[in-house]
């Protein structure tokens, strides 16, 4: 599942605990993602799901749902 | 330009409260209100402002024409493509320069061409500044 997949990129990339992230949970507020951070998952997102994702969409991602629910429409 | 500089996290209006006093020191107008535009770039009444942090140093840029600034700890590691965090840190700041956010896309196809100051303020931190007066001064904000 989508969701699954992107919660264990960012447990990977930012050490944080799987099982504290939900597709509610924001990039910034909760687990204190920085533009670089961001770029780094979204270019990860982008190598595992052989997506290109348009910047707009990129600058208006606040949940991990909102990513996942990108992904599932465009993959 | 002045770059206000602090070593520690620091209370949002605690900080503003000490830049405005050290502009009055210089005889310079305050902040003023200080809030966040459409895209969450900060704005105030009287200067460009643009401002970035880490875990514990914060720099804040105040300027009399556009500016952005970034600072990342230097052992970060660069998006692919991106060949040093000189390079990341130019290229954030030039985007809060200019008002726009981060493109992937630039990444991809390799940064375009940029002109930015690259300061070292803090030890194991890069920073740099895009825009911004000529003329630069940097302010140690004291502990509190």
């Amino acid at each position: 599942m989508v969701l699954d997949e992107l919660k264990k990129i960012i447990s990977e990339k930012l050490g944080v605990d799987e099982a504290d992230l939900t597709a509610d949970t924001n990039l910034t507020d909760d687990i204190h993602a920085d533009s670089l951070d961001k770029v780094e998952f979204i270019m990860q997102v982008e190598e595992t799901y052989g997506i290109t994702i348009d910047d707009e969409a990129a600058i208006n991602f606040r949940t991990i749902g909102d990513v996942a629910e990108y992904i599932e429409t465009h993959k | 330009m002045i770059l206000f500089a602090y070593d520690g996290k620091a209370e949002r209006g605690a900080l503003l409260a000490e830049i405005d006093k050290a502009l009055a020191s210089r005889g310079m107008l305050p902040l003023g209100q200080v809030r966040h535009d459409d895209k969450g770039a900060p704005v105030c009444d009287n200067y460009f402002i643009s401002i970035t942090h880490t875990d514990v140093k914060i720099i804040v840029a105040v300027s009399r024409v556009p500016v952005g600034v970034d600072i990342e700890r230097s052992d970060r590691r660069p998006p692919r493509g991106v060949p040093d965090m000189a390079s990341w840190t130019a290229y954030e700041a030039h985007c809060k320069s200019h008002g726009e956010g981060i493109r992937v896309s630039d990444i991809r196809s390799g940064l375009p061409r940029i002109r930015a100051r690259r300061f070292d303020i803090f030890g194991g931190y890069t920073l740099a500044v895009a825009g911004g007066d000529d003329d630069c001064e940097t302010v140690m904000l004291p502990k509190r």
